[in-house]
Formats: structure tokens, sequence, C-alpha cells
């Protein structure tokens, strides 16, 4: 495939100095440990909300209206979902929800 | 026993960090192997994968970024969205502020290496016995906390190149579907925010957010127009969230 490499590149590279900046952050203007209560409040649920727009994001282009009806995804997902508040183990819960997924795409 | 010679020193400290660091070598290599293989996957150079694991080292970010680059995203919207998914690296520093602060050569990198499982490392593993309290010990500390972040950043290069190498060696059609292990990455990291973060409001502001940036905004446009309006119903339902959260924690004191 043809990439344009300069826009991938320059694309790491904000990647990398916006990371930078987030981390850098606190070290730079917190020196005395309190930070605007507006962002502590917003700290503690924007992980949350982050990872479910994630989640819902991967769904976005699932087609429920048809056969198989998403199912192919969605089956995968919740027992990601139930094995992972089950066991807890992240490794083991991407690994089986993946394997769930690649057998059911090869069945349907 | 106290020794003097400074080869064994570094050879203990190094055992030591190791062995602190043993969860996350399990955790950065395979999960690094699934990058690479994903990024190679999705029709990307290999040496993207080993590249981003030393500039950006931020693994849920470039995760993300192998969807957006290969979708042809523009520079603003990937620094947008990395900067909305490390948000939550803008606090992590705050309880690091006094380890940190008697850093001196290394800090720039202890810095740049701060990751969810190095900062949980570096919260709470205590630095190996026999390096002195006080300003004295600081030297010591320092050495520990930099080969910490250190080691857990190699193994996840390590990991991504050895991923991004064998997706280039395996035939396509064996790795259709490998890439829900993004989706499933980022469900488990939803139910750890579930069992931390139990009040449903984020939750419910998300999923109606989610709702009007699907429609109003389209699915190219979804995840940053999802964010930012869920962030924006979030600081206006301030006032009831916080009263709400305030109030049962002093009904639970009254108790």
């Amino acid at each position: 495939m043809n990439w344009d490499y300069s826009a991938i590149l320059i694309s790491i590279a904000a990647m990398g100095a916006v990371t930078l900046a987030c981390r850098a952050t606190p070290f730079i203007l917190f020196r005395s440990g309190s930070m605007p209560p507006v962002l502590s409040y917003l700290q503690r649920y924007m992980p949350a909300m982050i990872m479910l727009a994630l989640v819902l994001n991967s769904f976005k282009t699932v087609d429920v209206l048809h056969a198989p009806w998403g199912l192919v995804y969605i089956v995968p997902g919740l027992a990601v979902a139930a094995f992972h508040a089950w066991k807890r183990n992240a490794l083991l819960s991407i690994i089986a929800g993946t394997a769930l997924h690649m057998l059911l795409l090869r069945l349907t | 026993m106290e020794t003097t010679d400074p080869g064994a020193h570094e050879a203990r400290l190094f055992a030591y960090a190791f062995k602190a660091t043993i969860p996350v070598l399990l955790g950065y290599v395979t999960i690094g192997i699934a990058y690479g293989l994903l990024l190679v996957t999705a029709g990307l150079p290999w040496w993207l994968a080993p590249l981003s694991s030393v500039v950006v080292y931020a693994g849920a970010a470039q995760f993300m970024a192998i969807a957006l680059i290969t979708s042809g995203r523009g520079v603003l919207e990937i620094a947008l969205l990395t900067f909305l998914v490390n948000a939550r690296h803008l606090v992590y520093g705050l309880s690091l502020l006094g380890p940190f602060g008697e850093a001196r050569r290394w800090k720039p990198y202890l810095v740049y290496a701060l990751t969810d499982e190095t900062y949980g490392l570096l919260t709470t593993v205590k630095p190996p016995p026999g390096i002195p309290e006080g300003a004295e010990g600081a030297h010591g500390r320092e050495r520990f906390y930099a080969l910490v972040s250190g080691l857990d950043q190699s193994y996840w290069v390590l990991g991504s190149a050895v991923g991004a190498a064998a997706g280039a060696l395996v035939p396509a059609g064996w790795t259709g579907g490998l890439d829900f292990a993004l989706t499933a990455l980022f469900i488990v990291l939803l139910v750890e925010q579930v069992r931390s973060v139990q009040i449903a409001a984020p939750y419910l502001v998300t999923l109606a957010a989610a709702a009007i940036a699907l429609f109003v905004f389209g699915p190219a446009n979804f995840l940053v127009s999802a964010i930012l309006l869920a962030t924006g119903g979030m600081l206006a339902l301030r006032r009831g969230i916080e009263g709400g959260v305030e109030g049962a924690a002093a009904d639970g004191k009254q108790q």
C-alpha cells in the first residue's frame, strides 16, 4: 500500500508530544499538589467515559438490522465483559473473546 | 550485608527492579505483540510499531491510532483524540510530585515514561532495603525508579517489535478478526472502570452523547464528537452530580 509517510510520522510525533505534555503538566503546574476543582471533578469520571466511548466506537459500524445481526461482535463483546468481571484476568479475557470472535467470523 | 562495591550494588538494584516489573513484563510483551500484529495486519509498515512504542509510549492511544491512521484522519484530530485518551495522565503526577521531586538526572525520562502500569508500580512498590532514608538515599531511589520505568518500556517496545515481525510473516487470512483484540481491551478497561466509578451519570451521559454524535455528526466523526459532548454534559450536570456524591457521603457519615 502507498502511505503518506510524512503525514504518518507527523501524526506519531504529535501523539508523542501530546502524551508527554499530559504527563508533564502536573509536575509543571501543581507543585503544591492542588488543582482546580473542575479538573479534579472531570478527571474522576473521564477514564470511565472515554472507555465507554471507545467501546461504542468499536461497535458503531456493526449491522444489527440484518443477519447475523451483529452477533459475531456482540456475543464475544458480552463474553469479554462477563469473563473479565468473573476472573479479572485482562489477558485471558482478551484472548478468549478474540478467539471466540475469530471463530464466529469463520462459521458465519 | 552492606557492601561498598558499586558494581554489586547496581546488580542488586537491577535484580530488585526486575522482580518488581515481572507482572508488567507478562502484560506488556503480550499486549505489545497484539499491537504489533494489529498494526501490520492493518497494512501499515512493521517499523511503525516499535517507533510508536518509543515516541508515543501510551498503549490505548497507540491502539486507537491504528484505525485513525489507516482511515486517513488528520493530524489535529489524532492529536485531540490522543489528548482525550491520555487526559487521565494530567493527574497521575500528583501522587508522584514528592518521589520525583528529589529526582535529578532521570526526572525527564521518569515523567515521559509514566504509563498506567509504571504509575501503578511506582506508587506501590518500595525501593529496595539498604537505600538510606532522606536526602542521602535520593540518588538510589531515583536510579530504582528509572530502572523500573526503563524495564517496563523495554518490554513494550520488544513486544510491539515481535508482534509486528510475526504479523509480517503470518498469512493474511489467518489474522482476520484479530482486530477484535482492541475492542476486547477497551471492554476490559471499561469493566475495570465500572468497578471503581459506581455512579450511573457518567455512563448515561456518554450513552446519550454517543447517540447524538452518531446521528448528528455521523460515524466518521463519532469518537471526538461523542467525547466532547459527554464532557460538556458532565460539566453541565456538575452541581447535581457533586451534590449527589457529597450528599451520599454525608449520609454515610451520619449512619
